[in-house]
């Protein structure tokens, strides 16, 4: 009767209101239309079923090989009943497998949320977002809601695998929460950090690198921060282990028996390590809500999108407003291309794009040698291990992960076409390429050369270790390179081909030693010694225990008047020259097989890019 | 200069071309027409040996496609669609580094010169320091054209490239492709606007749903789609006097349809009709007095809209 007479009620969203005005309730922040939209798309994506099996068999292949290699002595001994080998191996199964995931999940997060905000910049679909009654957290949350929902079903479709194993009995209750746990607390931290740097990148790839690296910064910088402050002799305070959920999982395990966060139980241990990440996560959503909410303004002025890159000049320090972004950018003058296009151009294509993070990066690293510098004196071995070992690392991860980017980046901003219908044949575009990635890094092995040629100077290292480290660095620095851009020919999207990149690395350096030993505990003494020479093999191409055979000695004889001798499967006295030659024959290989992976996609060219002819 | 047979392209299941055949000579603006997805852009990526097509022929200039990729690139101009720039190049750096992907030497000057004379062609020289990426749409899609002429292709493949101009940039962009045309090079062009395709086509091409509809000279489209010339007529008297006047003249063969509405009438003429006179006299024995007589010249969209159903691939 008198509902007529109430008055009307206010319609949800009053004609005129700006995006910002509404207040969702958090259901509709994190559940709305951006969380169905990126449901229905990533679950159109064929990458996402890849990812899944691939976890899955990872996982499965990892649990195998542990319960093989736990129970291939204990299957010799009389007397154990097929069960009982079963429940011994089942912990360790279990622990292998919470790390395992844990670690996966952690690497897999941030290449799943990077391209959440760098699709839309790309597609030019943020101004229609913006004209949309969605606010930013809405968008930023409905992204992440939807990422999370993918690492769930990731963690849920490996469940029967670590159910089977619960099967057997033998497992801790509490440590299969602590990892659930902290696994899903590091995929949000790591899908949260990989969306933040997403608004302020416009390559993938670049903000899932940043996002890890920001994540290690957060997780495992303190840690060794506050040990290295400690000198390494006693274990830092509970709240600085309680950052690494690893730390937190390892001290579970150890019951509390391996002393590494003293004052606390290691309940509350894992516990707080899973709280942190989830604020990890919370504080970078919000921020990157902020950023987006900045970054859509921006496009939505209609300005032309100024590569989307790092945080607005806003953000001066002193307090001035920051001077207006001219409509159209110059340069003084244009520079004057000489020689290859291609190597010209891919040369100068910048790392970083954002000059506030270019800054940031570079006074990191800074920061972080003089540190290295002040705390290790110019003799100690440690210093010289680190350098070289470091800089190996850090140059085969950086090609591994950017190489990818200089065909899926072409492809992305479809300036490939434009490429492919220019008279450059297919070696002289991919040779180009490599060779530009590998100069454009050029400062690390600069770096690490001339550390170790002041330290040869000086007479701490036998400057034959000058030569050996060239050659597992040049080796280290080509194959990523070479293997990126066939992979990056070969899958459509950058971001997984730097992924499948990097996977590959990993495959060659960690996996296939490991699988070989492995195999090498199964195998009965015959085969044992049919798998050395493969054995031997993977331990030859692979530069961080080269880096140790080959440092080891240069340190130990320093002097130029003497020779040092070398260990090498089981001798202790190999010369330099055989040890060269080892060391020359196992990385020319590597490069070698880089350059015929390349020279073979140049080759098949036009069949991977749809070219007739 | 292109000769397409049979040419037939599937995307997964869907065709998208459907046994294709063209040929365009020397000295010919062909203009590409037809609704969205009707498979312009697929029939040029083919040409400019950018996609393998499932079956049929293509060549250009005599190259097949299939074999000869290396001479065709060297031959062709394509623009695509949608023009992807390098974003950290000067305009001036993105034409040099094109200019040297078609190998053009940067000896004496040569390649400075290409990359000038182009630049002045499409009037981007004031623009030679910014960077690509902070241009607006229309003024990358002239940098496109320029990059499209360096290497004086003698076959231009532009797929939409008025999209985005203005109107100036666009009467620049004919009289630009007219140059062309008396230089001897064959250009095929698809383009939605389809008035100003009219004006620079020697012939037009429509296709639908990887169909080719019709290829051939304009006039010989209006023939084709049945079009008459169209002729408005105001009257001086009332609506009922223009609506029974307008009755009488649709019983005329001569006559395809008349539309009255107030005073005014429009009159189509049956195909391959010539000459007003009978109409004036027609209007006039029937008590109506001319205020104004206009004809209206033929227009391609009405052709378009005959020849093609709108249906969607
Ligand atoms: N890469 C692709 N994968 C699958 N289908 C495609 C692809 N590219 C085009 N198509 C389909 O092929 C058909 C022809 O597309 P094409 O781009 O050639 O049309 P078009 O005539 O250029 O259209 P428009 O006028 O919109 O530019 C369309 O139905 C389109 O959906
Ligand atoms: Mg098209």
């Amino acid at each position: 009767m008198d509902a007529p007479a109430a008055p009307p009620a206010a319609p949800a969203n009053p004609a005129g209101s700006l995006p910002t005005a509404g207040r969702p309730g958090p259901l509709a922040v994190l559940f709305g239309p951006v969380f169905l939209k990126e449901m229905l798309v990533l679950g159109r994506h064929r990458s996402t079923y890849w990812t899944r099996a691939g976890f899955v068999l990872l996982l499965a292949g990892v649990a195998a090989l542990v319960f093989f290699g736990a129970t291939a002595d204990a299957s010799r001994l009389p007397g154990a009943s097929a069960l009982q080998t079963l429940q011994r191996v089942a912990p360790l199964l279990a622990n292998v497998l919470g790390f395992l995931q844990l670690t996966a999940i952690t690497l897999v997060a941030p290449g799943l949320a990077s391209s959440a905000v760098c699709d839309e910049k790309r597609a030019r679909t943020l101004p229609t977002l913006v004209t949309t009654p969605l606010s930013a957290l809405q968008i930023v949350g409905g992204k992440l809601t939807a990422r999370l929902a993918q690492l769930m079903l990731l963690v849920i479709s490996a469940a029967p695998l670590l159910l089977s194993v619960r099967v057997f009995g033998g497992l801790d209750a509490e440590f299969v929460a602590a990892s659930v746990a902290l696994t899903l607390g590091s995929a949000l931290a790591t899908a949260a950090l990989a969306l933040l740097f997403s608004t302020w990148h416009t390559r993938a790839a670049a903000a899932a690198a940043f996002a890890l690296a920001t994540y290690g910064l957060l997780t495992v910088a303190p840690f060794f921060t506050a040990m290295a402050i400690g000198q390494f002799r006693a274990p830092p305070p509970w709240f600085v282990t309680a950052t690494s959920p690893f730390l937190c999982l390892s001290a579970l395990l150890g019951g509390g028996r391996i002393v590494v966060a003293p004052g606390v139980g290691t309940t509350q241990l894992w516990l707080i390590g899973a709280a942190y990440q989830i604020a990890i996560g919370i504080a970078a959503a919000a921020l990157a809500a902020a950023s987006l909410r900045r970054v859509m303004l921006r496009e939505a002025a209609g300005r032309p999108d100024p590569g989307g890159e790092g945080p607005a000049p806003a953000a001066a320090g002193d307090g001035t407003p920051a001077p207006a972004v001219p409509a159209t950018k110059k340069r003084p003058s244009s520079r004057t291309l000489t020689g290859s296009p291609v190597f010209w151009r891919e040369y100068r294509r910048p790392a970083v794009k954002s000059r506030t993070a270019r800054r940031t990066l570079v006074a990191s690293v800074l920061l972080g040698l003089v540190w290295l510098y002040t705390h290790l004196p110019f003799h100690s071995e440690e210093l010289h291990y680190t350098v070289a070992l470091v800089s190996v690392g850090v140059l085969a991860l950086l090609n591994a992960q950017s190489a990818p980017g200089a065909v899926g980046v072409e492809r992305e901003a479809r300036t490939w076409d434009a490429l492919l219908t220019s008279r450059l044949s297919p070696a002289s575009i991919l040779f180009a390429k490599a060779g530009a990635a590998v100069a454009r890094v050029w400062y690390i092995p600069a770096y690490a050369l001339a550390h170790f040629g002041v330290a040869a100077f000086a007479g701490f290292v036998h400057p034959i270790f000058f030569l050996h480290l060239t050659l597992i660095l040049f080796a280290c620095g080509l194959l990523p390179v070479c293997t990126g851009l066939v992979l990056g020919l070969a899958v459509r999207k950058a971001t997984t081909a730097s992924s499948l990149n990097l996977l590959v690395l990993v495959g060659l350096w960690l996996v296939f030693p490991v699988l070989v030993g492995l195999m090498g505990s199964l195998a009965p003494p015959a085969g044992r010694h049919a798998l050395k020479p493969l054995a031997d093999a993977g331990l030859a191409i692979n530069p961080f225990p080269m880096i140790v055979f080959a440092l080891g000695p240069a340190l130990r004889t320093p002097s130029l008047a003497y020779w040092p001798r070398y260990e090498w499967l089981g001798r202790d006295d190999l010369d330099p020259l055989g040890f060269s030659v080892i060391l020359a024959g196992s990385f020319g290989a590597l490069s070698v097989i880089g350059l015929v992976a390349l020279l073979v996609a140049a080759r098949r060219f036009n069949r991977l890019t749809d070219r007739p002819s | 200069m292109i000769e397409i047979t049979d040419l037939t392209h599937r995307y997964g299941s869907l065709v998208a071309l459907d046994r294709l055949t063209l040929h365009i000579g020397p000295g010919e603006v062909f203009g590409f027409i037809g609704p969205n997805g009707a498979g312009k852009s697929t029939a040029m990526k083919i040409l400019a040996c950018l996609l393998r097509p499932t079956a049929g022929d293509a060549r250009v200039c005599g190259h097949r496609v299939h074999d000869s990729g290396d001479a065709i690139r060297g031959l062709v101009g394509y623009m695509p669609d949608f023009l992807g720039v390098y974003e950290d190049l000067t305009v001036d750096e993105y034409l040099q580094f094109f200019a040297a992907a078609f190998r053009i030497p940067a000896r004496n000057g040569k390649r400075a010169a290409v990359v000038d004379s182009v630049l002045q062609l499409t009037d981007l020289t004031a623009k030679r320091h910014a960077m690509v990426d902070s241009l607006s749409r229309g003024m990358q899609q002239r940098l496109g054209v320029a990059r499209v002429l360096l290497h004086e292709p003698q076959v231009l493949l532009l797929d939409e490239p008025a999209s985005g101009l203005d109107p100036r940039a666009r009467i620049e962009l004919r009289s630009l492709l007219t140059e062309l045309r008396n230089m001897g090079k064959c250009i095929m062009v698809s383009s939605h606007i389809l008035t100003e395709l009219a004006e620079m086509s020697t012939s037009i091409g429509i296709i639908e749903r990887g169909t080719l509809l019709f290829a051939g000279p304009i006039g010989e489209a209006f023939a084709r789609a049945g079009a008459g010339e169209r002729i408005a007529v105001t009257l001086e008297g009332g609506p009922a006097d223009a609506r029974a006047i307008a009755a009488d003249l649709a019983s005329d063969p001569r006559v395809r349809s008349v539309a009255a509405e107030d005073r005014s009438l429009t009159i189509e003429l049956a195909p391959a009709v010539n000459g007003h006179h009978f109409l004036i006299e027609a209007v006039i024995a029937r008590g109506g007095r001319i205020a104004s007589f206009t004809p209206r010249p033929l227009k391609l969209e009405e052709a378009f809209l005959r020849l093609t159903r709108g249906a969607v691939n």
